[in-house]
């Protein structure tokens, strides 16, 4: 029987609540005594590391390991400098230079390209970094490795302001390594100067890929695995876009193996700079590089060539997250930095640079649009609490799954 | 005992060089190649003792090269780019060594220069100048629309295989035109006189002449562009982007990007060496043979 299908057992409340994974430590412990328990998670499929993949209909409460505590409350504020590990462009400068200012410390930001380039860094043990932005898919995998620390909330007043339905997220019940940093939908991007059909003019909108042959060559899909496999699979109404059916992942790959035989499909991640350049004419594309978009369109360019499409249901969400090292020589400066982050004025000012929308509740859609954040051509970028309640969301695979997907993705990329 | 070692003594710095560089990392990769990867972060793992390298991933991957397999399109492809771009090179690079080397006099030093400036802008640099100049509204296509060739801007960056081939001549001809024009340039003068003296013509003189004196040359400057083309990637991801286009190094790179396949790139890498180790020892039997018919035609 497939994990999925199994049953929740009162062994799997005993084990997720902590309790038990409190004594062990370790993955291999965990993993070993998941073994013997005949995976007490029941429900959800097993993860690297030995913490089950989390899903919507199966929330995950984080285990805690005994040599792994969060720090102690009341603790005085270290004299830092504080070193950031982020993505590159992700946060507004000017955020930080508030922050230095406010807690007179330094703050350093070193970039990474991708989560596997930084893992990479953070695994070598030569990193010395006391604040990280890691995604969902590799979440599970950082505790497990404990390479992250678990919060103590004491220091984060401001997850009030965090939406309700994300304040204890599936991925991370009771935030307890996590806070929300951005939040987006996965959607198309569209030049309304140069296509004559917008997607919402379709019966199925996906198909305005497929049937996109006058616009040959100015075609483009995101050049990750799996945003694009899922977007082949929503077009086929599949919305379980972590399946691991080697069926319905095949048959994804080959319809975008007919984009590439249709309109000669590009894949890359320039969707804010290519779309207002001109080069591409429909993207698959991030709602929060869309509402950024606008800033790359040639002089005298309107922004309202620019528009953006999200389904209003079954929409690819996606949430990231910033998280605390567990060898942050800072972990005090580095609460008060994640603090900083969800003050709702901050963010706010963090959201005007970056294009990303923080998922907080005094955040007003309209207010955006009102005040001149957001076009009002491009307020579809907007991400609300109800899209998150409603959308799909990518999640962690197994092993299996992995490679799998990533066969798929490989066949595909060969042309 | 201390003049036996002298002069060899001059050869550890490279030897060093060579092992720490070249040897090691080549048997790491084997090492990831034939290794495991760990299970939480999908990091591999290598296995340095050969007699525990597991050699099914190596078998899966040529299972995909077979004719009609993933790989096998991608190998096809990347030789067939390599080739093109190979002889575009040759055919711009060869005339500007060679007039370089026979016609330049007092801008020699000058023109010699210029093929130098390339090499202050790093390659991914030149690659995205490349892309500013091929954009829609770019100069190329602005050129070609004020001069009437085109009527609508022509899509350069709409993955095509043209574009892909055009930059990689682009990127790498400057690494071939300086070793060929030493190459012409030690060539004596009173060679090409003495076939002229014999009634060659200009032509009959360079094709029996200058091209065999310079076949070596071409030979090495070919190697020396050829050999980082294979392992291109970034190239067809700044021009193009299209599935249609992508090289052996885009697989490799995929692979090692991410996810728990490494030991698959690190095959990949492998298999690509050796087809270009086969190519080498090619130019080496070239080289070694040419320098004994030299010694020969000496005697």
């Amino acid at each position: 029987m497939h994990p999925r299908e199994r049953r929740t057992t009162r062994r799997h409340f005993l084990f997720a609540s902590g309790g038990t994974i409190a004594a062990l430590s370790g993955a291999d412990a965990l993993l070993r005594a998941a073994e013997a328990l005949g995976n007490p998670f029941s429900g959800a499929p097993m993860g690297p590391g030995g913490i089950p993949l989390a899903r919507r209909d199966h929330p995950v409460t984080l285990p805690l390991y005994s040599d792994n505590g969060p720090i102690d409350s009341g603790l005085n504020l270290e004299k830092g400098p504080l070193n950031v590990f982020n993505w590159a462009d992700y946060i507004n400068p000017a955020i930080l230079k508030d922050f230095q200012k406010e807690y007179g410390v330094k703050v350093k930001v070193t970039t990474f390209e991708n989560e596997e380039e930084a893992l990479a860094k953070l695994t070598s043990g030569q990193a010395d970094f006391d604040v990280w932005f890691p995604t969902v898919e590799y979440l599970s995998r950082s505790v497990a490795g404990k390479l992250i620390q678990p919060l103590n909330h004491h220091y984060l007043p401001h997850l009030k302001n965090v939406w309700p339905s994300l304040q204890s997220p599936f991925y991370d019940q009771h935030s307890r390594y996590t806070v929300p940093y951005t939040i987006y939908t996965t959607g198309i991007a569209w030049r309304t100067d140069k296509v004559k059909k917008a997607p919402s003019a379709y019966k199925n909108p996906y198909d305005i890929f497929w049937q996109a042959k006058p616009y040959s060559g100015k075609v483009a899909i995101l050049d990750d695995q799996r945003e694009a496999l899922a977007m082949a699979l929503l077009r086929r109404h599949v919305y379980d876009v972590n399946t691991e059916s080697a069926k319905l992942v095949d048959r994804a790959e080959g319809d975008l193996a007919q984009l590439t035989k249709l309109v000669n499909v590009k894949t890359n991640v320039n969707d804010y700079t290519d779309v207002p350049a001109g080069k591409t004419w429909i993207s698959q594309a991030w709602s929060g590089d869309m509402a950024g978009a606008p800033n790359y369109l040639p002089k005298g360019v309107k922004p309202t060539v620019l528009g953006y499409w999200s389904p209003a249901s079954k929409a690819v969400i996606g949430s990231d997250m910033i998280a605390i090292l567990r060898g942050a020589k800072n972990p005090v400066l580095a609460h008060a930095f994640l603090n900083y982050l969800l003050d709702n004025k901050k963010a706010v000012e963090n959201f005007s640079w970056n294009g990303y929308i923080p998922p907080l509740s005094a955040i007003h859609p309209e207010k955006l649009i009102s005040q001149g954040y957001i076009p009002k051509n491009l307020g579809s970028t907007i991400v609300r609490e109800s899209d998150f309640e409603h959308g799909v969301s990518i999640l962690p695979l197994t092993t299996q799954g992995q490679s799998l997907w990533q066969d798929a993705w490989s066949k595909f990329k060969a042309g | 005992m201390v003049r036996r070692w002298f002069w060899p003594s001059f050869a550890l710095p490279g030897a060093a060089w060579l092992v720490l560089l070249f040897l090691v990392p080549t048997y790491a990769v084997l090492a990831v190649a034939f290794g495991t990867t760990d299970p939480i972060f999908s990091n591999p793992v290598p296995v340095w003792n050969p007699l525990d390298w597991q050699f099914q991933t190596m078998r899966s991957v040529l299972g995909e090269m077979r004719p009609g397999h993933t790989f096998w399109i991608v190998y096809v492809r990347t030789f067939a780019y390599v080739a093109i771009s190979l002889a575009g090179c040759l055919a711009i690079g060869y005339p500007v060594a060679y007039y370089l080397a026979r016609h330049a006099r007092r801008s020699k030093a000058l023109l010699l220069l210029l093929l130098i400036v390339p090499f202050w802008v790093s390659y991914l640099m030149r690659m995205l100048a490349w892309v500013g100049l091929l954009l829609p509204d770019g100069l190329v296509n602005r050129a070609l629309q004020e001069l009437g060739v085109i009527s609508q801007p022509y899509g350069w960056l709409d993955g095509q295989a043209s574009s892909v081939i055009l930059a990689l001549i682009y990127g790498y001809v400057p690494y071939l035109i300086l070793p060929l024009y030493a190459v012409l340039d030690r060539i004596e003068p009173h060679v090409l006189e003495a076939g002229r003296d014999l009634g060659a013509s200009p032509i009959s003189t360079f094709l029996h002449v200058t091209l065999p004196l310079s076949k070596n040359g071409i030979l090495a400057a070919s190697v020396l562009i050829a050999l980082p083309m294979f392992g291109d990637y970034y190239t067809n991801d700044v021009i193009s982007g299209s599935p249609r286009t992508s090289m052996i190094g885009n697989q490799i790179n995929l692979f090692f990007q991410g996810g728990p396949q490494r030991t698959v790139g690190a095959s990949l890498v492998i298999i690509l060496s050796v087809m270009l180790a086969l190519l080498m020892s090619y130019y080496l039997w070239v080289t070694v043979r040419a320098s004994a018919q030299t010694e020969d035609s000496l005697l």
